[in-house]
């Protein structure tokens, strides 16, 4: 591994552990190619952004936590859908009226509530009132 | 011990925040949320609409005509969103009604979609140089489709949301009932209740069958498909009627198992 580390010509690396100055160079070599390919006005502007560190913890720390909150959201997020889509209507349980059955099974008595104060017209998704006549 | 408030307070934080996120699922509510916001939208561009027809009528003028021409362009490109926005609304409710089949569902969505194409090809159809007469004759267009197309599709889509909700109601009873069935050991004093239940529920079945054959009618050309619709809406309130005697029927015999126990 030494052998290795002498051939890359950085002498210096030989009394530091070999397998991390490898990493060390070979993630600087990296990030150096990557620096070659942004145009230096980029950089300039980059590095000027990086030393003014107020700024930079106030606009880096709010994006970072926006990123993680979508990035949570959409890993969790697909679980509540599946749930959303098994319920079979939108009546608020506010609304239902308090259970009169007397056998206490309360899959019935659900049913029973359901059944009270369901709304076979469907009132909230009647057709809206549109005005045809709008000639003049 | 600064570190930690700000740790615990950036979990919170993103925690409040996740759960924004997962709100954003595409639910019957959601659609119908959206929905009330295209109204709304509708109806204030209609308002000023109204307003700037008024003023143009009163005093003729050629920078009136023009404010009339674009709050008329506004108003009827809303309209077709409009449109759009409820029969979206419509058709997510029918993708979480449960009691129906993927085909039956299926067979309205066909209905539901082409009338969302042809909606939003509708509103590139509106060009902002359009002159009032233009507009007059574009709307026409929507008033046709929705009158000869749209509302019998919009009728056929609420019957089956509650068609839909009722064949539900009525499994979920049958599984209840079914289930007591396993427990009895004899059957012989609760024979009336099976007596009445069973034949409850073959009347339910009976009407479901008939109820689904109805949804033509709403398609017909001697009445309005609103008229149809109301019409047809009471053979849902006999089942739904149906319904609350079998929840009682099986009600009582649940007692009077648990009685005999």
């Amino acid at each position: 591994m030494n052998e290795e580390t002498l051939k890359t010509g950085v002498t210096q690396v030989a009394e530091v552990p070999p397998a991390k100055v490898n990493r060390f160079q070979k993630l600087s070599g990296f990030f150096e190619k990557i620096k070659g390919m942004i145009p230096p006005k980029v950089v300039e502007a980059l590095n000027k952004f990086y030393s003014n560190k107020k700024m930079f913890l106030a606009v880096t720390i709010p994006i970072g936590l926006i990123l993680l909150t979508i990035i949570i959201g959409l890993i969790f997020g697909g679980k509540n859908q599946t749930q959303n889509t098994t319920k079979s209507t939108p009546t608020p349980a506010a609304t239902v009226a308090p259970s009169e059955a007397p056998s206490g099974n309360s899959e019935l008595d659900t049913l029973k509530n359901r059944l009270d104060s369901y709304d076979v017209r469907q009132s909230r998704l009647q057709p809206p009132v549109i005005n045809f006549d709008i000639k003049f | 011990m600064k570190k930690t408030a700000i740790t615990i307070f950036s979990i919170i934080l993103i925690a409040f925040f996740a759960s924004i996120v997962r709100a954003q699922d595409f639910t019957a509510e959601k659609a119908y949320q959206d929905y009330q916001f295209s109204l709304d939208t509708y109806n204030k561009s209609y308002s000023d609409y109204q307003h700037a027809k008024d003023f143009y009528l009163s005093n003729q003028t050629s920078s009136l005509k023009e404010d009339a021409r674009q709050k008329t362009l506004a108003m009827l490109k809303n309209r077709d969103l409009l449109m759009n926005a409820y029969i979206t609304a419509l058709r997510i409710k029918i993708v979480e009604t449960k009691g129906l089949t993927s085909d039956e569902k299926g067979s309205v969505f066909t209905k539901i979609d082409s009338e969302v194409s042809w909606y939003k090809s509708h509103i590139e159809n509106y060009k902002d140089s359009d002159s009032l007469e233009d507009l007059f004759n574009k709307s026409s267009e929507s008033e046709s489709r929705y009158k000869t197309i749209t509302l019998p599709i919009i009728y056929e889509s609420l019957f089956t949301i509650t068609l839909g909700d009722e064949i539900d109601m009525r499994e979920a009873h049958e599984s209840i009932y079914s289930k007591i069935k396993e427990t009895i050991k004899s059957p012989e004093p609760f024979t009336h209740f099976f007596t009445d239940i069973d034949l409850t529920v073959k009347t339910l079945k009976q009407n479901e069958t008939d109820e689904k054959a109805l949804v033509q009618s709403f398609y017909g050309q001697f009445a309005s498909s609103a008229d149809n619709y109301n019409t047809e809406l009471g053979k849902l309130v006999t089942s739904l009627n149906s319904l609350k005697k079998l929840n009682e029927f099986i009600t009582e015999l649940s007692v009077s198992v648990k009685n005999q126990q």
